[in-house]
């Protein structure tokens, strides 16, 4: 691609929260918890921006955020609504370009460089946007207008909530060169904390090392962080993501602790992913069993197979045979999950060998 | 202990031992290759427990000793040397001390109470074949035999001998490839059923690239192994110990439609298809109609490749699929000029051989064909 593309980002406020307090005007103006009950040790789905005040967040242990605020109000989610409400925000963006790609049902990337309605400014289309949603939804959103994806997903993020943040062409360098390192999008805490350890905090340190030394301290990514800290980033925005993984999981009430329970809760899955799979059109060769110890351990037991999978129980098996090979019996399970990747499409057709035939029962 | 050797010569049988050397590094004596001074020679082993060579060097003995050494420092070392000369001698301590013209290294060493003992054969009860027939029949059979570890008794060549008849049999499911020899003489009263592993097989072929052709090496057995002499070197080897399929059901009987083709030709038209394969899309198909095969790889990916080759043929519209590399992997071994196609139908295995004027060895190999399914 030639020239400056023109790359927004826009990222619904509280998404889960706001939709809750819109349908629900006693929520309003209270910190509002969507996700599992803290009496049935679910997780925070969304907290709206007076529960975020308390330091409650997402996939946070409801239980712990009821701790830091009691009197917030627990709600269940109601997928079915977000889902709607996002493909009307969805056929907004629609209307400017066809490049529009979805990162979840909250935010997605645009690329206006060229746009549906000849419209060169990308602050305008933006604005233009965020009121339209807002029309539409009574919902609020938040945008990032830069030359690239990294830096348009960093943008939205800085006059969160109801906000834009734009970032010209001429200003990325020193854009980078003060944001914080925890800022980029990317590096988590750990890898905050190994930059800190480095001498780097700001993109500027960030830019003072050489390729080498960030492969050498932080692998294949730092070749990714040398490029973003010159504000390079040629990731183009990509229309239709395909599916790469396909996964159901569970966390329960009371800690799981006989094989019987595992198995009965793992069958009830593999069946819950086999009617997704089917209904997607899908099957897959890796077959990935998650499980959580209660103290919060989580490990995941991946094995590819010969052949693509769908079936539950042949998901099970795979499934159960992982269980063996974890502490599950000795240190109980707080959460239970089975995911199908590798996929492929069902609908398609695809090149099978054929064994020769040593006659039945071979088995080398 | 103390002696001088020529380098090329020492060099010479290292590299060939380099293959057995124990890589993975579970046991660090097995990185190690024995050296014994003793008689004008030195006695050199090396095994990684499954596979081992057992081999000797000219050297000029000073003083006899027994010793084992880092094989591949040892080879490194000795390749970065000008000089032809090399003289090993132990200083005081664990320290073997080589040196050549005015270089010279020092390494560790480790004792060789801790090298595995390794099995001795006299060859007094051996069979005898010439190393290049041996070695085309290795050639004929290798690249079938199976690398998956989960089908073990795969994972080697069948190796058959009944009333002078002797087979050497590979496949790993979907291909197979099968030599036959009558070898008549002092062979007709042996009988033999063993399985000889992948890696035995590529030492082996090493060794016998060493000497010429027309040569003749031995093979015996002992217990559950296998050991081969070839010129000064001993190869030795566990059998494998599985129950190998009954290979003559899936050799195709009736397969009536048969071509003649040029080796170079069809090999040249699977190396385009190549190009664009990739790990979904393996699938040559190939269309025989009267006077006309054509053959395609689609790749939805990458592209498309078609060629058309005048054929002798007047039967029904034929569509068959098979794996490129399967295909590939058949082409490239063979030396003849002149092969032979026979097929049945798109479902039933293909029949692959070799027109070979000389009747020297009867070749079959049978590919399973690759089918699109919903």
């Amino acid at each position: 691609m030639s020239g400056v593309r023109k790359i927004i980002h826009i990222d619904m406020d509280a998404f889960f929260a706001s939709v809750e307090q819109r349908d629900f005007p006693h929520l309003r103006g209270k910190p509002v918890v969507v996700g599992g009950r803290p009496g049935k040790r679910g997780v925070v789905a969304a907290a709206s921006y007076e529960a975020r005040r308390f330091g409650i967040h997402s996939a946070m242990p409801s239980l712990q955020a009821q701790k830091r605020c009691p009197h917030a109000v627990f709600v269940p989610a109601r997928f079915d609504v977000y889902r709607s409400v996002s493909g009307q925000i969805r056929e907004i963006f629609l209307d400017y370009t066809e490049l529009v790609e979805p990162l979840s049902l909250d935010e997605a990337y645009l690329d206006v460089t060229e746009n549906k309605k000849g419209n060169p400014s990308a602050t305008l289309i933006a604005n233009e946007i965020r009121s339209r949603i807002f029309q539409k939804t009574r919902l609020t959103a938040s945008a990032g207008v830069a030359p690239n994806k990294f830096l348009a997903k960093v943008a939205s993020d800085i006059n969160k909530p109801n906000g834009i943040f734009v970032i010209p062409p001429k200003r990325v360098l020193s854009f980078i060169e003060q944001l914080p390192i925890g800022k980029f999008h990317g590096i988590g805490k750990a890898t905050e904390k190994r930059m800190h350890e480095l001498g780097i905090y700001t993109g500027a340190d960030l830019r003072q090392r050489t390729e080498r030394e960030l492969i050498r301290h932080f692998g294949k990514t730092g070749a990714y962080y040398y490029k973003i800290s010159r504000g390079q980033d040629d990731r183009e925005v990509v229309p239709h993501r395909e599916r790469k993984s396909v996964g159901v999981e569970e966390t329960f009430v009371d800690d799981l602790e006989t094989e019987e329970e595992m198995a009965h809760i793992l069958k009830t899955l593999a069946k819950e992913l086999e009617r997704r799979l089917k209904k997607g059109k899908l099957s897959g060769k890796t077959v990935t069993l998650k499980l959580r110890y209660p103290d919060f351990d989580t490990i995941t037991r991946a094995h590819t197979l010969d052949n693509y999978v769908f079936k539950a129980d042949v998901l099970f098996r795979v499934a159960i045979s992982h269980l063996k090979e974890t502490e599950a019996l000795k240190r109980r399970v707080r959460l239970l999950g089975i995911t199908v990747s590798n996929l492929e499409r069902t609908d398609i057709k695809r090149e099978v060998q054929l064994w020769l035939p040593f006659g039945q029962g071979e088995s080398f | 202990m103390e002696f001088h050797v020529i380098r090329s010569e020492l060099l010479t049988e290292l590299q060939l031992m380099m293959g057995v050397i124990e890589k993975k590094n579970t046991m660090p004596i097995l990185a190690n290759i024995y050296i014994q001074a003793e008689d004008n020679q030195l006695l050199l082993k090396a095994t990684d427990l499954e596979v081992g060579i057992i081999s000797h060097c000219p050297a000029q003995i000073v003083e006899p000793g027994e010793i084992t050494v880092n094989a591949k420092q040892l080879q490194d070392m000795l390749n970065t040397f000008s000089d032809n000369q090399v003289s090993f001698s132990m200083n005081e301590g664990s320290m073997l001390d080589l040196v050549c013209g005015n270089a010279s290294f020092s390494i560790e060493t480790m004792s060789t109470m801790d090298f595995p003992s390794i099995p001795e054969c006299d060859f007094d009860d051996s069979i005898t074949f010439q190393v290049g027939f041996f070695n085309d029949c290795i050639n004929k059979v290798l690249f079938s035999v199976s690398t998956d570890p989960h089908k073990y008794a795969l994972n080697g060549a069948l190796m058959n001998l009944v009333s002078g008849e002797l087979s050497l049999v590979s496949t790993d499911g979907h291909r197979m490839s099968i030599v036959g020899r009558e070898m008549g003489g002092d062979l007709q009263d042996k009988t033999l059923d063993i399985i000889i592993p992948r890696k035995t097989l590529i030492e082996l072929q090493k060794s016998l690239k060493a000497e010429g052709p027309e040569d003749e090496f031995k093979m015996a057995f002992l217990e559950n192994r296998i050991f081969f002499k070839v010129g000064v070197r001993v190869l030795f080897s566990r059998l494998i110990d599985g129950k190998f399929p009954d290979y003559n059901k899936a050799v195709p009987q009736s397969n009536d439609i048969v071509f003649d083709l040029k080796r170079g030709d069809l090999l040249n038209i699977v190396r385009r298809k190549a190009v664009l394969s990739s790990d979904k899309s393996k699938l040559v198909r190939l269309t025989f109609s009267p006077g006309e095969l054509v053959v395609v790889l689609k790749n939805s990916e990458r592209g498309e490749s078609v060629d058309k080759l005048a054929v002798e043929y007047d039967g029904d519209l034929l569509d068959v699929g098979f794996n490129v590399d399967y295909l590939l992997d058949f082409l490239k071994n063979m030396s003849n000029d002149k092969i032979q196609i026979k097929i049945k139908d798109e479902a039933s295995q293909g029949l692959f051989t070799v027109i070979d004027e000389t009747h020297d060895v009867d070749y079959k190999h049978v590919i399973m064909p690759m089918r699109l399914t919903g």
